[in-house]
Protein backbone atom coordinates (compact mmCIF):
# COMPACT_ATOMS: atom_id res chain seq x y z
CA UNK A 1 0.00 0.00 0.00
CA UNK A 2 0.94 3.38 -1.17
CA UNK A 3 1.48 6.37 1.36
CA UNK A 4 -1.88 7.72 0.09
CA UNK A 5 -4.46 8.76 3.13
CA UNK A 6 -6.93 6.72 3.69
CA UNK A 7 -11.11 7.93 3.74
CA UNK A 8 -14.35 8.35 5.29
CA UNK A 9 -17.51 9.63 5.16
CA UNK A 10 -18.32 11.38 8.05
CA UNK A 11 -21.25 13.77 9.00
CA UNK A 12 -20.09 17.39 9.14
CA UNK A 13 -21.54 20.35 11.03
CA UNK A 14 -20.15 23.68 10.31
CA UNK A 15 -16.60 21.94 9.25
CA UNK A 16 -16.48 19.85 12.55
CA UNK A 17 -15.92 16.61 12.76
CA UNK A 18 -17.09 14.58 15.86
CA UNK A 19 -14.71 11.77 17.46
CA UNK A 20 -18.32 9.49 17.85
CA UNK A 21 -17.84 9.06 13.55
CA UNK A 22 -14.83 6.71 14.20
CA UNK A 23 -16.03 4.41 17.02
CA UNK A 24 -16.02 0.84 16.95
CA UNK A 25 -18.50 -0.96 17.70
CA UNK A 26 -18.24 -4.14 20.03
CA UNK A 27 -19.16 -6.85 17.10
CA UNK A 28 -16.77 -4.82 14.62
CA UNK A 29 -12.99 -5.94 14.14
CA UNK A 30 -12.04 -2.89 12.86
CA UNK A 31 -12.76 0.71 11.36
CA UNK A 32 -14.38 0.49 7.78
CA UNK A 33 -12.37 3.13 5.68
CA UNK A 34 -11.59 3.55 1.49
CA UNK A 35 -8.54 4.09 0.08
CA UNK A 36 -7.45 7.08 -2.10
CA UNK A 37 -5.04 5.80 -3.91
CA UNK A 38 -6.60 3.47 -6.26
CA UNK A 39 -7.99 6.12 -8.97
CA UNK A 40 -11.72 6.36 -6.99
CA UNK A 41 -12.93 9.69 -6.62
CA UNK A 42 -13.81 10.60 -3.48
CA UNK A 43 -17.07 12.09 -4.95
CA UNK A 44 -17.91 8.81 -6.00
CA UNK A 45 -17.43 7.36 -2.72
CA UNK A 46 -19.79 10.27 -1.09
CA UNK A 47 -22.38 9.23 -3.97
CA UNK A 48 -22.19 5.55 -3.37
CA UNK A 49 -22.76 6.18 0.64
CA UNK A 50 -25.79 8.33 -0.05
CA UNK A 51 -27.03 5.78 -2.65
CA UNK A 52 -27.08 3.35 0.29
CA UNK A 53 -29.11 5.86 2.58
CA UNK A 54 -26.72 7.44 4.78
CA UNK A 55 -28.55 11.00 5.79
CA UNK A 56 -26.89 14.24 6.88
CA UNK A 57 -24.34 16.68 6.05
CA UNK A 58 -22.03 14.40 4.71
CA UNK A 59 -18.28 15.27 3.89
CA UNK A 60 -15.29 12.87 2.99
CA UNK A 61 -12.13 13.20 5.69
CA UNK A 62 -8.63 11.55 4.60
CA UNK A 63 -6.82 10.95 7.33
CA UNK A 64 -2.71 10.42 6.83
CA UNK A 65 -1.47 6.75 6.62
CA UNK A 66 1.23 7.28 9.31
CA UNK A 67 -1.67 7.91 11.77
CA UNK A 68 -2.61 4.68 11.22
CA UNK A 69 0.80 3.38 11.46
CA UNK A 70 1.81 5.32 14.78
CA UNK A 71 -1.38 4.03 16.65
CA UNK A 72 0.14 0.66 15.19
CA UNK A 73 -2.94 -0.16 13.33
CA UNK A 74 -3.46 -2.41 10.40
CA UNK A 75 -4.67 -2.05 6.98
CA UNK A 76 -6.60 -5.31 5.96
CA UNK A 77 -8.61 -5.03 2.44
CA UNK A 78 -11.68 -6.53 2.76
CA UNK A 79 -15.36 -6.49 0.54
CA UNK A 80 -16.94 -2.74 0.97
CA UNK A 81 -20.67 -2.77 1.09
CA UNK A 82 -21.81 0.05 -0.91
CA UNK A 83 -23.74 -0.17 -3.92
CA UNK A 84 -20.82 0.76 -6.46
CA UNK A 85 -19.00 -2.15 -7.01
CA UNK A 86 -15.45 -0.08 -7.73
CA UNK A 87 -15.77 1.68 -4.70
CA UNK A 88 -16.10 -1.71 -2.47
CA UNK A 89 -12.92 -2.80 -4.46
CA UNK A 90 -10.78 0.18 -2.22
CA UNK A 91 -12.25 -1.22 1.03
CA UNK A 92 -10.02 -1.88 4.27
CA UNK A 93 -10.76 -2.14 7.58
CA UNK A 94 -8.03 -0.39 10.31
CA UNK A 95 -7.82 -3.01 12.89
CA UNK A 96 -5.00 -3.58 15.93
CA UNK A 97 -2.46 -6.31 15.51
CA UNK A 98 -3.28 -10.26 15.82
CA UNK A 99 -0.90 -10.13 18.99
CA UNK A 100 -2.26 -6.89 20.43
CA UNK A 101 -5.57 -8.51 19.68
CA UNK A 102 -4.16 -11.81 21.90
CA UNK A 103 -3.26 -9.54 24.75
CA UNK A 104 -6.16 -7.53 25.07
CA UNK A 105 -8.07 -10.87 25.25
CA UNK A 106 -6.10 -12.76 27.76
CA UNK A 107 -6.70 -9.29 29.97
CA UNK A 108 -10.52 -9.37 29.06
CA UNK A 109 -10.08 -5.72 27.87
CA UNK A 110 -13.03 -5.43 25.03
CA UNK A 111 -10.74 -4.27 21.65
CA UNK A 112 -13.54 -1.52 21.39
CA UNK A 113 -13.02 0.15 24.23
CA UNK A 114 -9.28 0.06 23.64
CA UNK A 115 -10.23 1.28 20.05
CA UNK A 116 -12.33 3.87 21.02
CA UNK A 117 -10.65 5.84 24.21
CA UNK A 118 -7.23 5.53 22.18
CA UNK A 119 -7.64 5.21 18.57
CA UNK A 120 -10.92 7.57 17.91
CA UNK A 121 -9.70 10.68 19.26
CA UNK A 122 -6.58 10.21 17.49
CA UNK A 123 -8.38 9.86 13.73
CA UNK A 124 -10.73 12.40 14.99
CA UNK A 125 -7.86 15.15 15.37
CA UNK A 126 -6.10 13.80 11.88
CA UNK A 127 -9.31 13.93 9.97
CA UNK A 128 -8.84 16.78 7.19
CA UNK A 129 -12.26 17.39 4.80
CA UNK A 130 -11.29 16.67 1.20
CA UNK A 131 -14.75 17.20 -0.32
CA UNK A 132 -17.65 20.09 0.60
CA UNK A 133 -20.49 19.62 2.63
CA UNK A 134 -23.82 19.38 0.66
CA UNK A 135 -26.37 16.61 1.59
CA UNK B 1 -44.49 -2.48 8.22
CA UNK B 2 -44.56 -4.13 4.81
CA UNK B 3 -44.01 -7.49 5.66
CA UNK B 4 -43.14 -8.43 1.97
CA UNK B 5 -39.39 -7.27 2.54
CA UNK B 6 -39.42 -8.51 5.97
CA UNK B 7 -39.10 -12.13 7.20
CA UNK B 8 -42.34 -13.19 9.12
CA UNK B 9 -40.88 -14.16 11.90
CA UNK B 10 -38.96 -10.71 12.45
CA UNK B 11 -42.42 -8.95 10.96
CA UNK B 12 -44.02 -10.27 13.99
CA UNK B 13 -41.53 -9.18 16.64
CA UNK B 14 -41.24 -5.37 14.59
CA UNK B 15 -45.03 -5.40 15.64
CA UNK B 16 -45.10 -6.44 18.71
CA UNK B 17 -42.03 -4.23 19.74
CA UNK B 18 -43.26 -1.38 18.60
CA UNK B 19 -47.28 -2.12 20.09
CA UNK B 20 -45.66 -3.52 24.01
CA UNK B 21 -42.73 -1.46 24.23
CA UNK B 22 -42.53 2.17 21.73
CA UNK B 23 -40.77 3.94 21.28
CA UNK B 24 -37.82 2.57 19.60
CA UNK B 25 -34.55 3.95 19.00
CA UNK B 26 -33.73 3.12 15.36
CA UNK B 27 -30.50 2.36 14.40
CA UNK B 28 -29.44 2.39 10.59
CA UNK B 29 -26.02 0.94 10.14
CA UNK B 30 -23.83 1.19 6.48
CA UNK B 31 -21.53 -2.04 7.06
CA UNK B 32 -18.32 -2.25 4.91
CA UNK B 33 -19.18 1.61 4.10
CA UNK B 34 -16.86 3.59 5.89
CA UNK B 35 -19.34 5.65 7.97
CA UNK B 36 -21.05 5.88 10.91
CA UNK B 37 -24.53 4.87 11.78
CA UNK B 38 -27.83 7.14 11.85
CA UNK B 39 -30.05 6.69 14.07
CA UNK B 40 -33.50 7.51 14.43
CA UNK B 41 -36.34 7.96 17.18
CA UNK B 42 -39.88 6.53 16.39
CA UNK B 43 -43.28 6.22 18.01
CA UNK B 44 -45.18 4.59 15.55
CA UNK B 45 -44.19 1.55 13.17
CA UNK B 46 -45.25 3.39 10.11
CA UNK B 47 -42.20 5.67 10.64
CA UNK B 48 -39.97 2.37 10.10
CA UNK B 49 -41.37 2.08 6.79
CA UNK B 50 -40.55 5.79 5.66
CA UNK B 51 -36.97 5.15 6.60
CA UNK B 52 -36.72 1.62 5.18
CA UNK B 53 -38.28 3.10 2.21
CA UNK B 54 -35.17 4.96 1.21
CA UNK B 55 -32.21 2.67 2.01
CA UNK B 56 -30.15 1.56 -0.19
CA UNK B 57 -29.08 -2.51 -0.38
CA UNK B 58 -26.53 -3.48 2.38
CA UNK B 59 -27.94 -1.07 5.02
CA UNK B 60 -29.03 -3.15 8.15
CA UNK B 61 -31.92 -1.70 10.38
CA UNK B 62 -31.16 -2.39 13.98
CA UNK B 63 -34.40 -1.26 16.47
CA UNK B 64 -34.42 -1.35 20.20
CA UNK B 65 -36.99 -0.28 22.82
CA UNK B 66 -35.85 3.30 24.83
CA UNK B 67 -37.30 0.69 28.15
CA UNK B 68 -34.34 -2.08 27.53
CA UNK B 69 -31.62 -0.57 25.64
CA UNK B 70 -29.16 -2.45 27.34
CA UNK B 71 -31.14 -5.67 25.21
CA UNK B 72 -27.85 -8.15 25.43
CA UNK B 73 -29.32 -9.90 22.17
CA UNK B 74 -28.69 -6.09 20.53
CA UNK B 75 -32.50 -5.91 19.52
CA UNK B 76 -34.44 -6.96 16.70
CA UNK B 77 -32.44 -6.47 13.33
CA UNK B 78 -34.11 -6.18 9.75
CA UNK B 79 -32.72 -5.95 6.77
CA UNK B 80 -33.13 -2.37 4.76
Amino acid sequence: MSNEPLLRVVVSKKGKVKPAEFRLRPDELGLSLFRSDAGVNPEVILDAVRAAGKRGELIVVEIPLRVFRELGLKLVPTPGGTPDIEVNRVHVEARFGWLFRLWLRLRHKPMHDVFNERVTPALAAAAKPVTGGES
Amino acid sequence: MSTSTVPAANSVRVSALFDEKAPVLVEVRFPGMATSPDWYFCREEEELDSIRSRLGPGAEVRLHSVWDLTDPTGGVVIGK
